[in-house]
């Protein structure tokens, strides 16, 4: 067997398992442009005869899918600045600076990772009850400001870049913080790049935290809205599926452009445990 | 020292003025939550007596505008107000007033011509050119009305007076709130509130929070209106504004990070340690015992409101004369707390679980008592016949208890801190070292003060939850020991959630094996291989639920296209999840599409990592590629395997979304994991203390695979 025709196999497989992939996506559109009585055929149509775009207009203004979105959005914003910031710093003096009890501190933060989210969930939404902030931003945000993920990615990425520029800037007469904001920080950006990308993306997916400390429509975030949504339109497959769709858009957009950063992140942080 | 400035800055200053800023602000919301609080109890206990006097004494009522006047005196009430003509009744309180009714001689004469249609029992009329809603509540001819005033109102969709009936008016609201041109929220929220709940609500009502109390009728099931209470000034019954203790707290912080900051830059390593460590205790304990003795004169505010609160139901329930002919739950919604009756010494019927014995102990006309685990306020009032009735309420200062205690605990987060800083301020062995930890701990503060309260705090609040009952409406949380761990032992539920979330943890095997493949398979630098690893890791990063809503749309056993394809090879039709049998199969097929990419990506890293002399050494042996792969791959491949499926299995353990969307557990809890079992117990069934026990079981599983899996990694690792 020659090279070509093994890549022309390898092609032929690949791209076969590929679309197998696709398939659910590319019905999820196809349903969505789909009026109520193509839905229901059988055997299914693979592509409506006449899109139906006005499911999106419809399904759109039949909850409050604008609010969803920017709540979405004020959720990740504050979160993912809330990772940057902790990651960054907390990484960086895991990674660099020797002080006494760094290593035991440090397993107490991996330690983190053991914990199963449910086992936090009662007690942090009794803890954001007292407070008087369900179904606020703050009962969204306060609780996932930082992400000890970041904070081990951080670090391995300081740890893996060279220290002289540092080493220098100190002689220089620079104080810590100063080191850190000017020298080390903007060596740091791709590694802060791929922090943000995955809190990110995390944060937009995130479910059951929003799910329970979110009562009113307005304060549900996209992912728990869709599916509010889905429990009232139930049969409705057309609606379901173009508001599936939206919801899909923009984490697929932001994922095409940021490709890299994300296969990076998680050989980082999968490989090096 | 001009170095040691910031780390100071963001280890104690910043802590203390975040403390002290949130301290204000929650005792600042706590004072502005007060009012409407009491107006809730004031309006409640208002519609309990119209509709008390509506049912049994509408005779009296309606006899004689004067002495129900006189009544209303006595209650503490300052007057029933007699609009227009005869019957209407508007109940004012004192320092607090009804809503601006501005009938006018127009509102007036809707009002009666309302009446006079009968059981007409919402209307909305215009008044002034604004939409006015009147909510009556007719009975027996009599009309006990109190009135709504909207800033602005749906006239758009009702144009001029209108009558219509409430259950009719419910409807057609909640169908008009979905138009663009509902006008704000402030009707919307009222009818909604009103109709969704028996009890008094605050309710927003154009710039303005109110207290509404709804009414229903006879057959006690349709809203038929509302007393609504907005606030004048404060309420006498209350003389201070709780909450003063945290916020004393908050100031005490504040101080004590001052001193703290003083004494240290004053010792610069110079001063004697011994005075230095008074100075310190002094710094950090003067604070705190100002406020504790401040939090305690708040606790005596609120145990003072408490009681002024069950005074005034006391004051009503003593009018009704002859207590034996009202039934005892009316005599406590009357009252606004439960109510038990003793008939001379002897309990007769009591709403609450109270024993005899408690009650009979009761000397005092005012206190505390504990009755069956829960605290409780009383008071005893006797009748004009002698007789003896105990309201019971919750006692307000409890409820500060949980916020200072939370205060309290981050004031001891701030102390400790502070001491950490200044005992490395003082042992530090040279300047350069103390620069450096001083950074370093300033540089982790932020994070590690953020998972100490809302992870460790939690983990550790979690297990103490698993030894008590624990529902968030009920004030009493006994403590069950082992009760809920023995429970689940015997939990068939429980088990069947185990074990399904174990069959479905059974996609990870799977998953990997394809995983594998399709890693080796695009494992070399070919055109457009990026776009496939792409197109596989699309399903991991998208919504979950969105993803879960297509696969539902899929799976469906008539119109699905899995059916359709599977019956193109004669197979099928499949009921998926509509069977238990099938579902949990479903869920599991789903997660192998899912979970594929992102454990291609893993497998792909590692298969880079492989030396490539180590193949070239075996061609040139004559390996084929099935026997390369399994001497040279797989065994290379051992450690980023092993990781895969151990990370894998607690991530399939937490499985919740899918279940949520897709199945809610069913059908017949054949899909019920064990997180969403946790997710019912504690919001749907509000056993949080039970659900607890569960997640630290979940937790107990999960650490020791960690565990198993940190040993045996460390093992393989670890040079032979």
């Amino acid at each position: 067997m020659n090279r070509r025709a093994g890549n022309t196999l390898v092609y032929i497989l690949a791209a076969a398992l590929g679309i197998t992939m696709l398939v659910p996506f590319v019905w999820m559109l196809s349903t969505s442009l789909m009026d109520e009585f193509e839905v229901f055929q059988f055997p299914p149509r693979l592509w409506p005869a006449d899109p139906a775009w006005s499911n999106y207009s419809n399904a759109l203004t039949a909850a409050p899918f604008a609010r969803f979105f920017l709540n979405s959005a004020i959720m990740s914003l504050f979160i993912v600045t809330g990772h940057l910031f902790t990651a960054a710093t907390a990484g960086y003096a895991f990674a660099r600076l020797r002080f006494p009890g760094r290593d035991k501190v440090f397993i107490l933060f991996l330690a983190n990772l053991m914990v199963p989210v449910i086992v936090l969930l009662i007690p942090r939404f009794l803890l954001v009850n007292a407070l008087g902030w369900v179904d606020t931003y703050m009962g969204l945000i306060i609780t996932e400001l930082v992400g000890v993920w970041g904070i081990f990615l951080m670090r391995q990425y300081f740890l893996s870049i060279p220290r002289e520029l540092e080493d220098a800037a100190r002689i220089d007469g620079a104080g810590e913080w100063q080191v850190f904001w000017k020298v080390a920080l903007p060596l740091s950006r791709p590694a802060l790049a791929t922090v943000a990308l995955f809190s990110f993306v995390e944060t937009w997916k995130s479910f059951l935290w929003p799910l329970i400390v979110t009562r009113s429509m307005a304060m549900r975030p996209v992912e728990v809205g869709i599916a509010a949504f889905h429990s009232l339109y139930l049969s409705n497959w057309p609606y379901q599926m173009a508001a599936a769709v939206v919801a899909v858009v923009p984490i697929l957009l932001l994922f095409l452009f940021t490709q890299r950063y994300f296969v990076r992140g998680i050989q980082l942080a999968g490989l090096k445990y | 020292m001009n170095r040691l400035r910031i780390p100071f800055v963001l280890l104690v200053v910043a802590p203390a003025v975040i403390l002290a800023l949130g301290g204000i602000y929650s005792a600042y919301r706590s004072w502005a939550a007060l009012g409407p609080e009491l107006d809730r109890h004031a309006a409640a206990r208002a519609v309990e007596y119209m509709r008390f006097y509506r049912d049994d004494l509408g005779e009296r009522l309606r006899a004689s505008p004067e002495r129900l006047a006189a009544q209303a005196a006595e209650l503490g009430l300052e007057r029933f107000t007699v609009y227009g003509a005869r019957d209407q009744v508007v109940v004012t309180f004192p320092d607090a007033t009804p809503l601006p009714l501005a009938l006018g001689d127009e509102g007036g004469e809707a009002l009666l011509a309302a009446a006079r249609r009968g059981n007409a029992v919402v209307d909305l009329v215009m008044i002034d050119d604004r939409a006015t809603w009147l909510a009556y509540l007719p009975d027996e001819g009599s009309l006990t009305a109190a009135t709504v005033r909207a800033e602005t109102g749906p006239t758009d969709a009702f144009g001029e007076a209108v009558a219509y009936d409430m259950a009719l008016y419910l409807g057609t609201a909640r169908a008009l709130a979905s138009r663009d041109d509902w006008p704000s929220e402030l009707s919307r929220t009222l009818i909604d509130s009103l109709a969704g709940f028996d009890r008094a609500l605050s309710v927003e009502i154009g710039e303005e929070r109110v207290a509404a109390a709804p009414f229903k009728d006879f057959d006690e099931w349709d809203v038929t209106g509302a007393v609504v209470i907005r606030r004048a000034g404060m309420d006498p019954l209350m003389p201070a504004p709780p909450f003063v203790g945290m916020l004393a707290l908050a100031l005490a912080a504040g101080l004590a990070a001052f001193f703290v900051a003083r004494v240290t830059f004053e010792a610069g390593g110079r001063a004697e340690p011994r005075r230095l460590r008074r100075k310190f205790a002094l710094a950090l304990v003067t604070p705190a015992l100002a406020a504790a003795v401040l939090a305690a004169g708040d606790a005596r505010v609120s145990a003072r409101g408490t009681d002024s609160l069950l005074a005034l139901s006391g004051r009503v329930v003593s009018d009704l004369g002859n207590l034996d002919a009202i039934p005892i739950d009316r005599l406590a919604r009357l009252a606004g707390a439960d109510a038990a009756r003793l008939t001379a010494d002897t309990l007769a019927a009591a709403t609450i679980d109270a024993p005899a014995e408690a009650l009979a102990e009761l000397h005092s006309e005012t206190g505390r008592i504990r009755i069956g685990g829960r605290r409780f306020a009383y008071r005893a009032v006797a009748s004009e016949a002698g007789q003896q009735i105990f309201l019971l309420t919750d006692p307000l200062e409890d409820s500060r208890k949980t916020a200072l205690f939370w205060l309290a605990g981050l004031y001891g987060l701030l102390a400790v801190g502070a001491l950490i800083y200044a005992s490395l301020a003082l042992s530090a062995g040279s300047r350069m070292e103390l620069r450096e930890t001083m950074a370093a701990w300033s540089f982790i503060a932020p994070s590690l003060v953020l998972l100490l309260v809302f992870s460790a705090a939690p983990l550790l609040f979690a297990f103490y939850l698993s030894f008590h009952g624990w529902n968030l409406l009920e004030p009493a949380k006994p403590f069950v020991g082992l009760g809920h761990y023995i429970e689940l032992a015997g939990d068939g539920l429980f088990w069947n959630a185990a074990k399904n979330t174990a069959i479905y943890s059974l996609y990870v095997p799977l998953t990997m094996a394809c995983a594998l493949g399709v890693a080796i398979l695009l494992n070399r630098s070919i055109k457009g291989v990026a776009l496939l690893r792409a197109i596989f890791f699309l399903p991991y990063i998208t919504s979950f639920v969105a993803i879960s809503i297509v696969w539902q749309w899929m799976y469906d056993p008539n119109f699905g296209i899995f059916n359709w394809i599977l019956g193109l090879f004669g197979l099928g039709p499949f009921p998926w999840l509509n069977s238990p049998s099938t579902a949990l199969l479903a869920l599991i097929i789903m997660a192998v599409w899912i979970h594929i990419g992102f454990q291609m990506v893993i497998f792909l890293a590692g298969l880079q990592a492989i030396p490539n002399e180590l193949y070239e050494a075996a061609m040139i042996d004559g390996a084929g590629a099935w026997r390369r792969f399994w001497r040279i791959t797989l065994p290379m491949l051992r450690p980023t395997t092993f990781f895969v499926l151990v990370t894998s299995i607690i991530g399939s353990f937490q499985v919740f979304t899918f279940v949520y969307v897709m199945t809610e557990g069913g059908p017949l809890h054949a899909t019920d994991v064990i997180v969403y079992h946790i997710y019912q117990n504690a919001w749907q069934f509000l056993r949080m203390g039970y659900a607890s026990a569960m997640s630290w079981v979940l937790f107990a599983v999960i650490f020791a695979i960690t565990l198993i899996q940190f040993r045996l990694l460390g093992r393989r690792m670890t040079p032979s």
